[in-house]
């Protein structure tokens, strides 16, 4: 096997593509089993896969495909109706390859068992089509003599004919090399470029065989031509995995097959008109939305250019430093320009990695769909905006917690039909999930038309777990839900209630920069708004001292910025805490937390941010400015350090740390904790 | 002088791989075509010296694709790349004037050998 570690990115990426088509496409085909066009496009699919595969090396995997890929040719082809069976067959297999791509994305792996799948695939394609069977992997020891086909009465009378006329006979053998596949199209090729000079008398195995695709590894000619026997094999050649062209002039009387002993004549022969039907040409219409001119880059890449842009902006900062100190003004105008084209690439940067929503949203229709059936619901799944774009990052970071979401309205929001026509609703329930830009925001939306959140029975599940309602409104109780431990669901079942998700959910979002909101009204329905940024890469921030350091603090998390006055610093039990609207937070003092000299200070500020669903207060020293800042990643070198999510280079060239809010106020409250 | 090859083929995968084995044995890869119209277009713009022609590609299949260039030049080299199972479109690209066909996984001896060969 070649190296193909290379690829395999590539492989993945492109992988991942054709499984979000195929599963989509099946999807399509459940409700349209008659068009054409999705039966192309899932035939395609399999068979791009099946491709890349073996090329890989992932037998597996190209097993599979190759099943998947045979039994949609004959859907292809109208031999093979499409059912409900077969729709969840295909699904099953999907499934399966996913597990497969999964196991090979880990280690180099693709050992998984599919052997009933792959029979189940064959004994479904076998059960409708009579004939169908690999062309190839036929294995053979030894070589065959050339074997010649019998010459008739009315073929030696015209052959004789034709000699008069100056023809020659030739009895030609042609031997396919072992390990060619498609053996009967090699021969084709032979047998075409031989027309050119001459006609055949009989061949071995007739030309309907080769036609129909069978060949064992050799066939034999008698061919009449001008030409000599030279010309012949030259104008044969040029075709590759071909063994080898035997040439030799003969007569209609001479016996070939003796000297090469008496082989079994192939019964084979009479069989073969049974089977005439062929899948269907290739010229079948093809269609496809039309194709942008992309390429792929490697995401590092792109990560690295975005890291020179904001390098050539710091510069471009100093050198206006420069000229305006020592007035320069020939510079002015180039350094104006320079400025406007930095910009430039830097907003076309931002764009490069931007991907449509709907990278995420594409598999989503397919799980909904298994989760109705396996709730015994009905649930209408609507998506939209599927084309807003957002970083990369975030698309690929955002998909966990919105499965977690889907499948909590799906359980728990859209009651059971019967239910819902009690309650005067439409017995299918809706879950809407949409995207849309909002200035520098994209605001994801999931929405369903459920039961709701009912105060009162996430009062009672709280009080039950220790954790105090009092005074808290209503809308206050339904964020709850948020609250680490907390679960509604009567039981656990297998697609949510286990109450580590939301949790999850929302430490997940803020790690995104983002937040989630929530509005729900009993009866009515829930819905969720969760905020992201365009991008990660450029923050805004707020910039802070502590002791002698600059810290960048993302201004997303950033609840309020006050005077700290040591009053409201409050004991308990070894920790402090801040009192902080009527309610009390945990106090984080950054020198503390960073191990930085005490500060000296009369003056310290408090800065409240709010991570998830809880607020914590960090104690600094000075506001310096509110900057928009490139993050860049540290080094792999101090990767291990947490605290911080990057650095930024300032205008002066000076570098400063970006405090991970997040990993501070955690890692301190598990500290506190013991 | 590197014979000049302009490959076909909707999969970027295929498409890299193809052309590391081509590059490291001597082609020079003329130009890169997605889908069948692509490939006609890029056939008139470079004139390459051989094709490589995928067959299941959307928008235009590379039978359909092989019989336009071969409409424009009909000494075009076309070399049909297939996957197993296609024995039927193979016959028919032969039919359609294609010169040789390599099929899929893509060995590199035999992808040589059968660019080798149909050049001569």
């Amino acid at each position: 096997m070649e190296d193909n570690s290379a690829y395999r990115d590539l492989f993945f990426e492109e992988t991942d593509e054709n499984l979000a088509i195929l599963n989509q496409e099946v999807l399509q085909l459940e409700q349209h089993p008659d068009d054409k066009q999705i039966i192309d496009a899932i035939f395609r699919a399999a068979h791009t896969l099946k491709g890349m595969a073996a090329t890989m090396g992932y037998d597996t995997m190209a097993k599979l495909t190759h099943a998947v890929e045979n039994l949609f040719e004959l859907v292809k082809s109208n031999q093979l109706a499409v059912s409900s069976e077969l729709i969840s067959l295909f699904f099953d297999s999907l499934d399966t390859l996913t597990e497969i791509v999964e196991k090979l994305r880990v280690d180099e792996d693709d050992s998984v068992d599919i052997t009933t799948l792959v029979s189940r695939l064959e004994k479904a394609a076998a059960g409708e089509a009579s004939a169908d069977k690999p062309e190839i992997d036929k294995k053979h020891e030894g070589k065959t003599p050339f074997e010649f086909p019998v010459l008739e009465d009315s073929d030696k009378v015209a052959i004789a004919s034709a000699v008069n006329s100056g023809y020659q006979l030739f009895a030609i053998g042609v031997r396919v090399e072992e390990e060619s596949m498609m053996k009967a199209a090699r021969a084709f090729m032979v047998i075409s470029r031989l027309e050119q000079i001459g006609d055949f008398v009989q061949m071995n195995p007739t030309a309907e065989t080769l036609e129909q695709g069978e060949l064992e590894e050799s066939f034999t000619v008698y061919f009449l031509s001008k030409e000599d026997k030279e010309s012949i094999e030259k104008h044969v050649e040029g075709s590759s995995e071909i063994e080898e062209i035997w040439v030799k002039e003969t007569t209609p009387d001479e016996d070939l097959n003796v000297s090469e002993g008496d082989m079994n004549r192939d019964e084979s022969e009479d069989e073969l008109d049974v089977e005439e039907e062929k899948t269907a040409g290739p010229s079948a219409e093809k269609k496809k939305p039309a194709a942008k001119q992309t390429i792929r880059v490697d995401l590092s890449r792109l990560d690295q250019f975005m890291n020179l842009v904001s390098e050539l902006v710091i510069h471009r900062t100093r050198l206006e430093d420069v000229s305006e100190k020592n007035h320069l003004q020939e510079l002015t105008e180039p350094l104006t320009q320079v400025g406007r084209i930095t910009t430039e690439l830097q907003e076309l940067v931002l764009q490069l990695r931007m991907q449509p929503f709907n990278v995420v949203v594409q598999r989503f229709p397919r799980m909904m769909r298994d989760l109705t059936n396996e709730l015994g619901k009905e649930i209408n799944f609507v998506t939209e905006g599927e084309n807003t774009e957002l970083d990369r990052t975030v698309v690929s970071e955002i998909g966990e917690p919105l499965i977690h979401l889907l499948r909590n309205a799906a359980d728990h929001g859209v009651e059971m039909p019967d239910e819902r026509e009690k309650a005067g609703k439409p017995r299918a329930g809706t879950i809407k999930l949409s995207a849309y830009p909002e200035g520098n925001r994209v605001i994801v939306t999931l929405a369903d038309d459920g039961k709701g959140l009912n105060p009162r029975l996430i009062e009672k599940s709280a009080n039950k777990k220790g954790i105090s309602t009092e005074g808290m409104t209503d809308e206050q109780i339904q964020n709850l839900i948020f609250h680490p431990g907390f679960s509604t669901a009567q039981e656990v079942t297998g697609i949510s209630g286990r109450g580590v998700g939301m949790d999850a959910v929302s430490q997940k979002i803020a790690s995104l920069n983002g937040k989630i909101e929530t509005f729900s009204e009993v009866g009515k329905g829930t819905t969720f708004r969760i905020t992201l940024p365009l991008t990660l890469s450029i923050i805004q921030s707020l910039l802070v001292k502590v002791g002698q350091e600059t810290f960048a603090i993302p201004q997303a998390i950033i609840d309020k910025v006050n005077r700290f006055d040591e009053k409201d610093a409050i004991s308990v039990h070894q920790k402090e805490v801040y009192h902080y609207e009527d309610r009390t937070i945990p106090l984080i003092r950054v020198h503390d937390a960073l191990d930085l000299a005490p500060s000296t200070k009369e003056l310290q500020h408090v800065i409240v941010v709010l991570i998830g669903e809880k607020h914590y207060a960090l104690i600094v020293d000075d506001l310096i400015h509110q900057k928009e800042i490139v993050i860049k990643k540290l080094g792999k070198e101090i990767s291990h350090v947490s605290n911080f999510l990057g650095a930024t280079i300032l205008g002066d060239g000076s570098i400063s740390l970006i405090l991970d809010v997040t990993s501070l106020c955690t890692r301190k409250r598990a500290h506190s904790n013991e | 002088m590197s014979k000049r090859v302009l490959i076909v083929d909707d999969a970027a995968f295929m498409r890299i791989k193809l052309k590391d084995i081509l590059e490291k044995n001597g082609y020079e890869v003329a130009g890169e075509a997605q889908n069948g119209n692509e490939a006609v277009d890029k056939y008139t713009e470079l004139k390459p010296d051989i094709v490589t022609m995928d067959i299941t590609m959307p928008e235009k299949d590379g039978v359909e694709a092989l019989k336009e260039i071969k409409a424009i030049d009909k000494n075009a080299i076309v070399l049909m790349c297939s996957a197993m199972g296609q024995q039927t479109m193979v016959m028919d690209a032969i039919r359609a004037g294609a010169m040789d066909f390599i099929v899929k996984p893509f060995d590199t001896e035999r992808v040589i050998k059968a660019l080798d060969k149909a050049i001569n």
